[in-house]
């Protein structure tokens, strides 16, 4: 395959997850929403885990930057709270993923990343409902928040790890491109 | 699974104690903040009434019954407000995101009652 | 060897955040609700004496069936059909009847209880409002002299030949009164009463009582109290109904027999005894700012007062 080709597979590779994480994050169920506004699983983190550790750092974060932009034009509720609630979340656990990534590498697996993704995405989140309603007693729930967010980041490390495994696995066997 | 990861999940662990404590600290001084483009409004969590709140969409109906509060009627799209259903620890809150309203236990650590 | 180490310095710092919460909420107050004397009691109590609910509750009924105007067991119930004849009463009736009376006396009239009649022809206590015409008014003015109302204190008697009596406006302090009597039998060392709006505060530091805002949600003044302290306030929204643009409200001014209008729409009082600022506020709240604090100054100069008019302008007076 020349570099040229390579380039071409890639972006084709990150537009297929975008269009996933958009995917996942339009048919999420909001079934955690019983926790507080905004809490999800947040499957669509699948697709920015996956890109962080197939592709590295600067398209994973490409990933967490467009898919909010693009599920809220879907959406349509481009710039409205949700969206900057969802937009500031993803950005946030992205960033954060990749230095724990970064500084982490060996000793730290797809799911401890994930796990830091997951209470990042609502800690963020929560700061920016704490500057819109300036409540000083929002801070006693973010407890909550954050162990939600960390099992749910456990949950979506787990899946992604499978993922990681098979591919690696398939690319091993055939000593090619799954793509 | 390697250290970090555990050490990462064992860190939750104090968040979680503290969330079972919290959940068990019913205090009676609390009262209920709504937030719209209108500003802030706050209304006692002891009598039990129908509130409504103008949101960017339309009005919104909040129900506030012995001490819990949640929102019973939203025209957005999604109805997530009133799928979050009752709130009632303090610093709790739930949220009509289309509407840009707030619904927020509020602790009032400083009042002791209200005189009517 | 190191790592279970350092599981095991984790463990201490949970058990020590739990010693932390569980040492944090000793001192909150339990609280209950309840619904009595056709409105709301509010009960918190020190965690050491709950069981002193149960005897504040049964207190609440005891007055409640005493004083009532609507229970047919009721003593009121009773003397006010029955008019004419002596009806044998209780040190407790005579020491609220004269409290009533009293604060008739330093008010020129303007507390009456008496006045439970006109109140009922507004459909204040049953809800069905109306404006009563000007003959019926005048009619049942002529019942609400007090000299209606005859004591015989050797005998523990008294007579009405007209006019119906109510309490509705002096029982509510007078039943937080009691309620202290058994907070001070029980050695309570903190709690908050609050029946109907009528707060008392018990214990060793101090409260902070809010005056709802007769406008709107929320409060619209703040009082910061000592122990052994209560509240009173009466105001226009509390039950009252609008007919042609004008708000009609349950506190009658026994002069005119119509809705009080004196530039105020709430009155707040704090003093020490329950029964006198629950008439207290009333009372002040019909004769407006001028005449109340004339009266406050010559009677209860102890007296903390909360005017509010229509302006929502406040003025305290201490």
């Amino acid at each position: 395959m020349t570099e040229y080709q390579n380039k071409i597979r890639n972006l084709i590779i990150l537009s297929v997850l975008l269009a996933a994480g958009v995917a996942l994050n339009l048919i999420e169920p909001p079934f955690l929403y019983f926790i507080a506004p905004g809490v999800k699983i947040g499957v669509a983190n699948i697709a920015t885990l996956f890109s962080l550790y197939y592709f590295g750092p600067p398209s994973s974060l490409l990933l967490g930057f467009l898919r909010p932009i693009v599920a809220s034009l879907i959406k349509g509720n481009f710039l409205t709270l949700e969206f900057i609630l969802s937009f500031v979340g993803s950005i946030f656990s992205s960033i954060f993923m990749i230095i724990f990534y970064k500084i982490g590498k060996n000793k730290i697996s797809t799911i401890g990343v994930s796990i830091i993704g997951g209470i990042m995405n609502n800690f963020a989140q929560f700061i920016v409902v704490y500057i819109i309603t300036n409540n000083v007693y929002l801070f006693l729930y973010l407890p909550i928040l954050i162990v939600s967010g960390g099992l749910a980041g456990f949950a979506i490390g787990f899946v992604t790890n499978l993922l990681l495994k098979r591919i690696k696995e398939y690319e091993n066997e055939k000593r090619k491109s799954p793509w | 699974m390697k250290k970090y990861d555990k050490i990462l999940l064992l860190s939750l662990i104090p968040f979680f104690i503290f969330s079972i404590f919290y959940f068990n600290i019913n205090s009676d001084k609390k009262y209920l903040t709504i937030i719209n483009r209108e500003g802030e409004k706050n209304y006692s969590l002891l009598e039990n009434k129908i509130v409504n709140v103008k949101g960017d969409l339309g009005d919104l109906k909040v129900e506030i019954n012995n001490g819990k509060a949640r929102v019973i009627e939203s025209n957005c799209k999604e109805k997530l407000c009133i799928k979050r259903g009752w709130i009632s620890i303090i610093g709790e809150y739930s949220a009509c995101l289309p509407n840009d309203v707030f619904i927020i236990i509020n602790g009032r650590s400083e009042i002791d009652g209200i005189s009517e | 060897m190191w790592r279970r180490f350092k599981y095991s310095r984790l463990i201490i710092f949970f058990l020590t955040l739990i010693l932390i919460f569980s040492t944090s909420c000793k001192n909150n107050l339990y609280t209950t609700k309840g619904l009595y004397m056709g409105t709301f009691l509010i009960v918190s109590i020190d965690n050491e004496h709950k069981n002193v609910i149960n005897k504040i509750n049964e207190e609440i009924i005891r007055i409640e069936e005493k004083f009532s105007r609507f229970k047919e067991e009721s003593l009121v119930y009773k003397i006010n059909n029955e008019k004419g004849s002596w009806i044998d009463v209780d040190d407790e009736f005579l020491y609220v009847l004269k409290t009533s009376l009293y604060l008739n006396k330093i008010s020129n009239g303007a507390f009456n209880p008496l006045i439970g009649d006109i109140v009922n022809e507004y459909g204040f206590y049953d809800g069905n409002y109306k404006v009563p015409d000007e003959n019926t008014l005048k009619g049942l003015l002529k019942n609400i002299d007090i000299k209606n109302i005859e004591i015989d204190e050797k005998n523990k008697k008294i007579k009405i030949e007209n006019g119906s009596l109510d309490f509705g406006g002096i029982v509510k302090g007078y039943a937080v009164d009691k309620i202290r009597e058994i907070l001070i039998e029980n050695s309570v060392k903190e709690s908050v009463i609050n029946l109907g709006g009528n707060i008392l505060v018990w214990g060793d530091r101090k409260f902070k009582i809010g005056v709802k805002n007769p406008r709107g949600d929320g409060i619209i003044y703040t009082f910061e109290l000592n122990g052994n302290s209560t509240v009173s306030t009466s105001g226009d929204y509390e039950n009252f109904f609008i007919k042609d643009n004008k708000r009609y409200h349950h506190i009658i001014n026994p002069e005119n027999g119509k809705p009080a209008e004196s530039g105020l729409i709430e009155v707040s009082i704090v003093s020490e005894s329950g029964i006198i600022g629950d008439g207290l506020s009333t009372t002040l709240f019909i004769l407006g700012k001028e005449k109340g604090k004339e009266l406050i100054k010559n009677n209860f100069p102890n007296t903390t007062v909360l005017f509010v008019d229509e302006e929502l302008n406040m003025e305290l007076i201490k």
